[in-house]
């Protein structure tokens, strides 16, 4: 059981470490946007 | 400054002095002054962490670095969120599970007694002067614009941060940074709002970052890799990466930050969320130099932005170069500006070979317009060598100061005084943190735990590096040099201290003595790199935190071929 509650806690965290590497991602992919946009 | 400016800004100096006292009154043991009681959620830990990384410098220089330079300074940062999730991964676990205070604490635990105080002496030195800087800095740009002198900057600073710090420790930093943090970027998206609204009426924010982008500011990304070059996307994912995991891993004044939270969820949550929203942040900040540069190619810019530099210069023996550059100036800026009404035509009629045509006038005109303010800057400096190199760390002052109506000048220079009470508060609290428990606890009674005892050594070493923060500040209003000293010093340790770490969490079976022995080595090779200038300084902290665990297991090799043969 306990084994199981672990598991699901990391992929709980998991889920948070993919999506700050997505507002990562994005960030950059904007910041992109904007020098092929005004440079 | 008028009245209502000063009422403002004193306001709500008091108003936070007031707040931090408040939230902390009754604390009184140990861990509740220098943990908090490891009671704050995720928000508290994530602004709080926020606001120790962001001085008084990053709204002053930033704006100025982005009105000079454009917005590829952006890409120090990139590597600040991935940097955070090995964090949370590796360094808060690690950090609760031996309920530790200190960063330093831990080091005694995996390796032994002589690691620890290297490393807590190393940041002693390391964090005492460059908390002394945080409250220079901003210290010697508003007696400019208060008109004071540096030292009645320096010390209603640094008085104001000991009152709350003394008083109530972290829970006072923590509470009165959360405040500090809402009220900057009130601030901020006010300052943003009001450039644009000063902008001439047929030009919006996207003809604004147009013309921005045609002088060559929107250079967001550089994918170039070049080693020496200090800003690309690859020195500030990689560098950056290996720079923050070393400032928020190794760094007591963030780590006692984050270690505040009430669980290892609330901890983490909080460094992501620093993660996901600093380079947006740091983004708004140097928009707005952005608009502040747009701003100044419809209207005339002063002359020179440091008004005590132009003055001096007015007074000096160069008063005939001073006029003739003066007289170029407004020249070329009317060259430019007629460029510039010829762009914006183009663009309207649409017509692309127009629009190509004037874009080269227009960039012409804007290379001979900054050739001239460059000869201004070295006339600046001839005049006076202590003079700041950079005039465009006074763009965003002058422009607050002179452009904003009244009431605005007042909270953006409380907004510069509270991000400088920030940083400093967690600086201070962190040498008071490391101060008690990695030397005090440790060497005047390690066996018996004296509650009262160590409350009143907290209070006192508080105080204590405060009186010593303030005075080198005062000393380094004299001593300019000190200040890049003291950056070169801090970029030299942290790659190797974060090398320590690295071989303390992911080397188990490396030893105490080998650690020991390869951080020496790594820190000669390190130094010599810089000493003959092989790479740009964020690359260092990559080499530092890669050699120590490679040499390392070196001498872990070596030690056990040794053994088996013996």
């Amino acid at each position: 059981m306990k084994r199981h509650h672990n598991e699901s806690d990391e992929y709980r965290w998991n889920r948070w470490y993919v999506a700050t590497v997505v507002v990562l991602v994005f960030t950059i992919a904007f910041l992109w946007w904007l020098k092929w946009r005004f440079a | 400054m008028s009245v209502i400016d000063w009422i403002v800004l004193c306001g709500t100096l008091a108003f936070i002095v007031i707040y931090g006292i408040w939230k902390s009154r009754g604390t009184n043991t140990v861990s509740g002054y220098l943990l908090a009681d490891r009671q704050l959620p995720w928000y508290h830990v994530g602004l709080s962490v926020m606001a120790t990384q962001a001085s008084a410098i990053t709204f002053i220089s930033a704006p100025g670095q982005a009105y000079g330079d454009g917005l590829r300074f952006l890409q120090f940062y990139f590597g600040l969120p991935l940097a955070m999730i090995v964090l949370c991964v590796t360094f808060i676990p690690a950090f609760r599970k031996l309920n530790v205070y200190t960063a330093y604490e831990f080091l005694e635990k995996r390796f032994d007694f002589k690691t620890r105080t290297l490393t807590a002496v190393l940041f002693l030195i390391q964090r005492g002067v460059s908390t002394g800087i945080t409250i220079y800095a901003p210290a010697i740009i508003l007696s400019a614009i208060l008109n004071v002198d540096v030292i009645y900057t320096i010390l209603m600073n640094g008085i104001l941060v000991i009152i709350y710090t003394v008083y109530g420790g972290t829970k006072a930093v923590s509470h009165t940074q959360m405040l500090q943090m809402i009220i900057i970027f009130s601030g901020l998206f006010l300052a943003a709002f009001m450039v644009i609204h000063l902008l001439p009426e047929d030009v919006g924010f996207v003809e604004a970052l147009d013309v921005a982008g045609v002088m060559g500011r929107m250079n967001t990304i550089e994918t170039n890799l070049d080693w020496n070059d200090k800003y690309n996307i690859w020195s500030g994912l990689i560098g950056g990466f290996f720079l923050q995991l070393s400032y928020f891993g190794t760094d007591q004044s963030q780590v006692g930050r984050y270690l505040t939270g009430s669980s290892i969820a609330q901890s983490r949550l909080g460094l992501l969320m620093n993660g996901m929203v600093k380079i947006p942040m740091q983004f708004l900040i140097m928009l707005i130099g952005i608009l502040v540069f747009t701003y100044y190619q419809f209207y005339a810019p002063p002359v020179y932005f440091n008004e005590v530099e132009l003055e001096k210069l007015e007074n000096s023996a160069y008063t005939q170069e001073l006029d003739s550059l003066k007289q170029n100036h407004y020249a070329l800026f009317d060259q430019k500006q007629a460029a510039l009404e010829d762009y914006i035509q183009a663009k309207k009629e649409d017509n692309e070979t127009l629009i190509e045509d004037s874009k080269h006038k227009l960039q012409a005109a804007h290379q001979a317009f900054s050739e001239n303010h460059e000869g201004l800057d070295a006339l600046a400096q001839k005049n006076n060598e202590k003079a700041n190199k950079s005039d465009t760390d006074y763009v965003f002052l002058e422009f607050i100061t002179n452009k904003l109506p009244v009431g605005v000048i007042g909270i953006l220079v409380a907004i510069i005084f509270l991000a400088s009470m920030g940083s400093a508060a967690s600086g201070l609290n962190s040498l008071a943190s490391t101060t008690v428990i990695d030397i005090y606890r440790r060497i005047a009674h390690a066996d018996v735990k004296m509650e009262a005892l160590e409350m009143k050594a907290s209070r006192w070493s508080t105080i204590g590096w405060g009186i010593f923060c303030m005075a080198v500040a005062i000393f380094a209003s004299r001593l300019t040099s000190l200040i890049e000293a003291v950056n070169i010093l801090g970029s030299l340790f942290y790659g190797t201290i974060l090398g320590i770490f690295v071989v303390a969490f992911y080397f188990k079976k490396i030893a105490a003595n080998e650690t020991f022995i390869a951080a020496i080595i790594t820190e000669i090779i390190v130094i010599l790199l810089w000493k003959f200038d092989v790479m740009a300084f964020l690359w260092l902290n990559v080499v530092g935190c890669l050699t120590l665990p490679a040499v390392a297991s070196l001498l872990r090799t070596r030690n056990k071929r040794t053994k088996n043969k013996e």
